[in-house]
């Protein structure tokens, strides 16, 4: 395989989620209830008592669904499809990942997005003259909000801060690109 | 960089998903359509009185039947695969970075912990750095370098990409040729450093 295809494979499986987690997670949940069963059916092959219900009577139980309480049933129902539904819309959405990838000729970047944010949150409350910790930075798949709280008393040129935040993510390069809005706090904070 | 098998993730969560949806629909049905009712009522009955029958037809001793027996067998191999499944899950490591034939002397091997070491020694001396990892994947058949750093909070990541590119850029003319090389930067917000010191 080439670089460039060994790369675009990477920045792809890296900017997505490999669902391991879930898949796992309902592999073992399935494993646990196979072996629950598979307990169930040893313990009547051998006539011991059953730890909840042998497979007889959970057959009888399927049997006699129609004369539980209809609230309790339609209530477990409607719970059961949700998840499901969650399930099968998990499996088929992209899984995006909080992360971006950025331009480099020699080697395949992927930047999480909080680093990207607390980045522009530096060089924002540099430019605004204010802690970093009152600068607040979001950054979603398309855009990045810097929100600052000024120190009571004082303004922050606004304009001078957008340029600061414009020039460093054009600095980035990063795909897919960033457009960024500044936002300032109607009230300030002493000492901030 | 792994070689989990995605696509085979996403069809094992949506199967579970679906078979999980149809038991919740089929089970609220029961007691909302009327027509389902009456048609559970009569046919469950019967259904079970079958199984009960075809069990009994196929008995290997007393009170054993080699229905039970195959739904065991069913259920074991069902969980050796579940475990296979993940067991699976995030492989792709290697250890062994180039091998070079095309001589007539010999073959040239070089471990992947020379690069690694050499990446790692030379990115953990950087003061914007809170740690790096380098560790090597096979992916699809290219022995490739991942580079893994944890930023202090507020470095640039094109700060981080220069220095990481200058040092891959060095390895490459220790080594001869570009080796495939992933950077991921983490951090941010969690890798502070102490508090800020006011000057006034």
């Amino acid at each position: 395989m080439s670089t460039q295809s060994v790369y675009s494979r990477i920045k792809h499986r890296e900017t997505t989620s490999p669902r391991a987690t879930l898949a796992i997670t309902l592999a073992f949940i399935i494993i646990v209830l196979i072996a629950y069963a598979v307990t169930e059916t040893i313990l009547s092959l051998v006539e011991q008592p059953p730890l909840l219900a042998n497979p007889e009577g959970m057959g009888t139980a399927l049997v006699n669904v129609p004369t539980y309480l209809a609230g309790v049933m339609i209530a477990v129902g409607i719970i059961g499809a949700m998840i499901g539904l969650i399930l099968m819309i998990a499996a088929v959405k992209p899984g995006r990942r909080a992360r971006h990838v950025l331009d480099s000729d020699r080697v395949a970047v992927v930047v999480d997005d909080e680093v990207i944010g607390s980045a522009l949150a530096r060089h924002a409350s540099y430019q605004g003259n204010i802690d970093p910790d009152n600068a607040r930075v979001s950054v979603t798949r398309r855009g990045a909000v810097v929100r600052l709280t000024p120190a009571s008393g004082t303004s922050i040129a606004v304009p001078a801060v957008n340029q600061v935040v414009t020039e460093q993510l054009d600095g980035y390069g990063l795909r897919p690109t960033l457009r960024s809005k500044v936002v300032v706090d109607e009230r300030g904070k002493v000492g901030a | 960089m792994t070689n989990t098998n995605r696509g085979l993730n996403r069809l094992f969560i949506f199967i579970v998903g679906l078979i999980v949806f149809i038991l919740g629909i089929a089970t609220a049905s029961t007691h909302v359509i009327p027509a389902i009712r009456t048609g559970w009522e009569g046919t469950a009955p019967t259904v079970q009185q079958n199984i009960h029958e075809v069990h009994a037809s196929a008995m290997l001793a007393p009170g054993v039947s080699w229905i039970t027996i195959g739904v065991i067998a069913v259920l074991a191999i069902l969980t050796i695969l579940l475990v296979a499944f993940i067991v699976k899950q995030g492989h792709g490591r290697t250890s062994r970075l180039i091998r070079d034939d095309r001589t007539d002397h010999g073959v040239t091997v070089i471990d992947s912990t020379v690069a690694e070491e050499a990446l790692r020694g030379v990115l953990n001396n950087r003061p914007e750095l809170v740690s790096a990892h380098v560790s090597t994947f096979d992916v699809k058949g290219a022995p490739t370098l991942k580079v893994s750093v944890t930023a202090l909070r507020g470095v640039s990541p094109k700060e981080i990409t220069t220095t990481v590119e200058s040092a891959v850029r060095a390895l490459d003319a220790l080594l001869g040729r570009e080796i495939p090389t992933y950077l991921h930067i983490s951090g941010g917000f969690r890798a502070r450093t102490n508090s800020a010191t006011r000057l006034q």
